[in-house]
């Protein structure tokens, strides 16, 4: 290699790692997040008070259940935004809706199927179009995995659906007590 | 000890043990095994770092080597074709390049199963009980693209002559289809991993292989792939054109390595004008195959991984642009075009602008509290993807015209509709650029969803009219066009810079996008089915994944020094 060729050789060097390290810089900009993965918890089910249960549900909407990926505001929702929507009243206009083709008859089963059974209804605007032509609902049903959420799960998501507007908590706690 | 006797003697405990893990897996049938984190071998350092490194660098020279010999079929045709002998030359040096790769590739590629058979000893077995017997296929693809390679590359002058030549492009077409099979047998395990298929829940077999293999973002990695690596591999090689055209003032070689260059930039380019449609399908396959999956990548935590691709991909279609400006100085017909370039960085520099605008932004509270919120009342509506689809198609749009330009710039057309010509050309940008802003705008902001992400396709289309079109006009209207005088060699050194960057960039892009892919998994081995409970099962920062791909990226730059010292060695010889 002549002198030349190394002269170039360490410009060419000095500009490629010039430029990987400016690639690296970038990268330490943004905030630096972990994304955990969910942590296995322990809970005693039978001493859980209501708003303990509440508290569940919300943690499981943003956590583990990945309810709030889809369900927030817009322009980035890409579902009904339910943390800024009182349940109860949407509820109550589904259930009357012609659209309709599920079986809940009050709040808390038209929750409870919107999470296990999604595509009974597919509210307006939210649908993806299916192989048939028509909406489909894109949400993933919440008791199988990824999610696989239990019964007690799904039941503290209602919880929390209904409590944050202030309506009352219509389902069982897991130690059996009625609200 | 003699080097060879070494390597033998820890060649045979290591195979005894890679079969014995295998047969152990094989022993067992049912539901995926769901290993605990005390199951997984502690090495004292970060058993997925270890992976991540081997499988990024056995995947970048995986990809060279794919790519180049495609190309250089394609060269040698062109050759044939054209009769022109330096077609003929250039693909094999092309190929002489590349010869060492592979030997890198299978290295790295026996390293990285030893260590995934080693540090995730459940989820490796499992996988090669689901695919069964493939991994014999896999194996026996691998020797065959060998016995291509390397009757291809030794048989270039005993066959050079007649229909010998014939037999010879017969050679390096199987050589290619080896190398492509390899790439989707590989694709099948990658893409079964983040959507299963032919297993139940508990992940117990019910399907065929072929039920295993065809799992939905099978197809859309592979063709996604087969696209990138084309442009890398032209990218890389033009990177070994630029340096020997910077290291020697002989007015022939550096006409020579120039065009080598040029050819090189032309391929890269070429192939990365569809990738980002290649990579939507892929993304919205992934979308349909689990939405939660789609906004963890696109919305979620690695959103803003998003941003960091935009600086990249800005700096390829940067580079790519100012090594064509650069390059028409080789034609005096180029002055025609000048006036347009301004207007051409103008679309690029915006789109950037608009690409690398976040949705949410960095600020301090009071910043926030300023603000009222962390979404700039002006440049909040720039953070979010239909303001984005329209700068990266706008910005391809651009891009296609330089590279329209630059193959214009030597020519002039003889036909007499030369003028309706230009004029439907114009219309057809002009009707596209509309298209697209307007479709944007209106469907992106004024509409909800299910029409938002539809109207992305009626701006892809919009876009590939336009390079469709183009290609096809001009192909029509510059048949027996006047040549105008170009020179070879007459190019500035700092354009030459524009090809180092190129493969940096793209080196980098597909370190980063490898992270996404395999991210987007969160905490699954096999989505769904086999969970991830080792130390490592959390998606790390951006931080943390750019030093990691730097340091593959380094690493990956010393091997191709490597690569180039040899094939320089082999010029010389």
């Amino acid at each position: 290699m002549t002198s030349d060729s190394r002269w170039i050789f360490a410009k060419v060097l000095g500009f490629s790692l010039g430029l990987i390290f400016l690639f690296t810089l970038i990268t330490w900009l943004p905030p630096q997040m972990e994304g955990e993965a969910p942590q296995e918890q322990i809970i005693e089910l039978e001493a859980l008070t209501l708003d303990e249960f509440v508290t569940l549900g919300e943690s499981l909407f943003n956590g583990r259940g990945a309810c709030a990926l889809c369900h927030q505001p817009p322009p980035a929702g890409r579902a009904p935004d339910l943390r800024n929507l009182n349940m109860a009243t949407v509820a109550a206009e589904r259930l009357v809706d012609t659209n309709y083709q599920g079986q809940a008859t009050d709040t808390t089963s038209y929750l409870r199927e919107s999470m296990l059974e999604p595509g009974r209804y597919v509210a307006p605007g939210w649908g993806m179009v299916g192989s048939d032509g028509n909406f489909t609902s894109p949400m993933p049903t919440v008791d199988k995995p990824p999610m696989s959420l239990t019964p007690v799960e799904v039941d503290a998501i209602i919880a929390y659906m209904l409590a944050k507007d202030g309506n009352p908590v219509t389902v069982l706690l897991p130690g059996g007590e009625v609200q | 000890m003699n080097s060879s006797l070494r390597v033998k003697r820890l060649a045979l405990p290591l195979l005894l043990l890679l079969l014995g893990m295998v047969g152990v897996a094989w022993g067992v049938d049912g539901a995926a095994p769901q290993p605990l984190r005390g199951d997984y071998p502690d090495i004292g350092i970060s058993s997925r770092a270890v992976v991540w490194v081997l499988a990024q660098l056995h995947l970048f020279f995986g990809a060279l080597i794919l790519a180049v010999p495609l190309f250089v079929l394609v060269i040698e045709f062109l050759g044939i074709v054209t009769g022109d002998r330096r077609y003929d030359d250039m693909a094999r040096e092309f190929l002489k390049i590349s010869l060492v790769g592979f030997t890198l590739t299978a290295i790295f590629g026996v390293i990285l199963t030893i260590a995934l058979f080693s540090l995730y000893p459940q989820l490796m077995g499992y996988l090669a009980r689901v695919f069964d017997g493939q991994w014999i296929v896999y194996l026996g693809v691998f020797l065959l693209e060998n016995i291509f390679l390397y009757a291809y590359y030794y048989s270039w002058n005993r066959l050079r002559k007649g229909g010998q030549k014939w037999l010879h492009l017969g050679l390096g077409l199987m050589l290619n289809l080896s190398g492509v099979t390899i790439m989707i047998l590989a694709n099948a395990w990658v893409t079964f991993m983040m959507a299963p298929s032919g297993i139940t829940t508990d992940g117990t077999v019910v399907g065929d292989i072929w039920d295993i293999m065809h799992g939905p973002l099978w197809h859309p990695m592979n063709l996604h792939r087969f696209i990138a690596n084309i442009a890398f591999g032209g990218a890389v090689v033009g990177a070994y054109a630029a340096f020997k055209f910077l290291s020697t003032r002989d007015p022939k070689l550096r006409a020579h390595y120039d065009w080598m260059g040029y050819t090189s930039n032309f391929i890269a380019i070429l192939a990365f004008l569809p990738l980002p449609f290649a990579g939507y399908w892929l993304m919205a396959e992934i979308y349909a195959y689990s939405q939660q999956m789609g906004i963890t990548a696109m919305g979620g935590i690695l959103a803003w991984l998003f941003i960091i691709q935009a600086v990249l991909i800005g700096t390829i279609l940067l580079a790519g642009n100012f090594y064509l400006w650069s390059g028409m100085s080789r034609s005096e017909g180029a002055t025609r075009y000048q006036w347009l370039i301004k207007y051409i960085a103008l679309v690029l520099v915006a789109g950037f602008m608009v690409w690398v605008t976040p949705h949410t932004l960095i600020l301090t509270a009071a910043e926030q509290a300023a603000l009222g919120g962390v979404h700039h009342q002006i440049l909040g509506p720039l953070g979010i993807m239909p303001a984005k689809n329209i700068a990266v198609n706008l910005m391809l749009i651009a891009t296609f015209l330089s590279f329209q330009l630059y193959r214009r710039a030597d020519k002039v057309a003889t036909v007499p509709w030369a003028g309706a010509g230009n004029a439907l050309m114009t219309a057809i940008y002009l009707v596209a650029i509309a298209n697209i802003i307007f479709v944007g705008v209106y469907y992106g902001y004024f509409t909800n969803t299910v029409y938002k992400v539809g109207s992305s396709v009626i701006q892809v289309m919009s876009t590939l009219v336009v390079i469709i079109s183009g290609i096809i006009i001009d192909s029509l209207m510059f048949r027996n066009a006047t040549r105008l005088p170009s020179h070879w060699g007459q190019v500035s050194d700092r354009s030459q810079y524009a090809l180092f960057a190129l493969p940096i960039a793209y080196t980098w892009l597909m370190g980063l996008m490898g992270y996404v892919r395999s991210s987007v998994k969160t905490h699954w081995h096999i989505y769904g089915v086999m969970k991830d409970n080792s130390p490592d099962n959390y998606i790390p920062t951006i931080g943390y994944a750019g030093n990691m791909v730097t340091l593959v990226t380094v690493l990956f730059l010393l091997g191709l020094l490597f690569m180039f010292w040899i094939a320089d060695r082999r010029v010389k010889s």
